[in-house]
């Protein structure tokens, strides 16, 4: 193969990496690091009632 | 078989570090304290879960006579403890959410601290049942 086309196929494939490959992956990150933040309703949930005899009845 | 010169094998081993560091860099949308928020809500979540599992599991022992008086008058006094330590953690989190401040922070991790001692202690109380149930191994 001709050097001046192996070059090109590179910078294609380096451009492709670019423009689309590293946007998913740092997509891919966020996804997997939980992106949906806690809001003051999810901690408001974790209140409950002192009811562990209500279990026994 | 592909053989691959040094050369090649060079940049392969460049090219992984090169991504291995994009890796550790990529931008996180978590500030520290959302990440302690976000670990501890979870935390608590799941702490809550088991205390309903517990209670449920361990209520029905009690209805087939499978448990005495003293431990059902323990387990539910270890239960309702646990559950004010969760709503006081869930105070302090709320507080520390507005603003994550040194004072609420302090605070956060006082009442956490409760709160292991607390879940430790329906633990032990709780998981033998569990384990006669089958629930855990």
């Amino acid at each position: 193969m001709n050097e001046q086309v192996k070059v090109k196929i590179a910078m294609a494939g380096l451009d492709a990496l670019f423009t689309h490959g590293l946007p998913a992956m740092a997509k891919m990150i966020n996804i997997l690091n939980d992106k949906e933040k806690v809001t003051l309703e999810d901690i408001e949930q974790l209140k409950g009632d002192l009811d562990a005899e209500d279990y026994f009845k | 078989m592909i053989m691959l010169s040094r050369r090649d094998k060079l940049i392969a081993v460049l090219f992984v570090i090169f991504l291995m560091g994009i890796l550790a860099c990529a931008p996180s949308n978590f500030t520290p304290a959302e990440k302690k928020i976000y670990t501890l809500t979870k935390t608590l979540q799941s702490a809550k879960q088991f205390r309903e599992t517990g209670l449920k599991v361990s209520a029905d022992f009690y209805k087939r006579g499978l448990m005495e008086e003293e431990t059902k008058a323990d387990i539910i006094k270890i239960a309702n403890e646990l559950q004010n330590a969760i709503n006081l953690c869930a105070d302090s989190l709320a507080l520390y959410h507005v603003s994550a401040t040194l004072e609420h922070s302090e605070i956060l991790e006082h009442r956490i601290q409760l709160y292991q001692a607390l879940y430790s202690k329906f633990s032990t109380l709780i998981i033998p049942y569990l384990i006669k149930e089958g629930r855990v191994e």
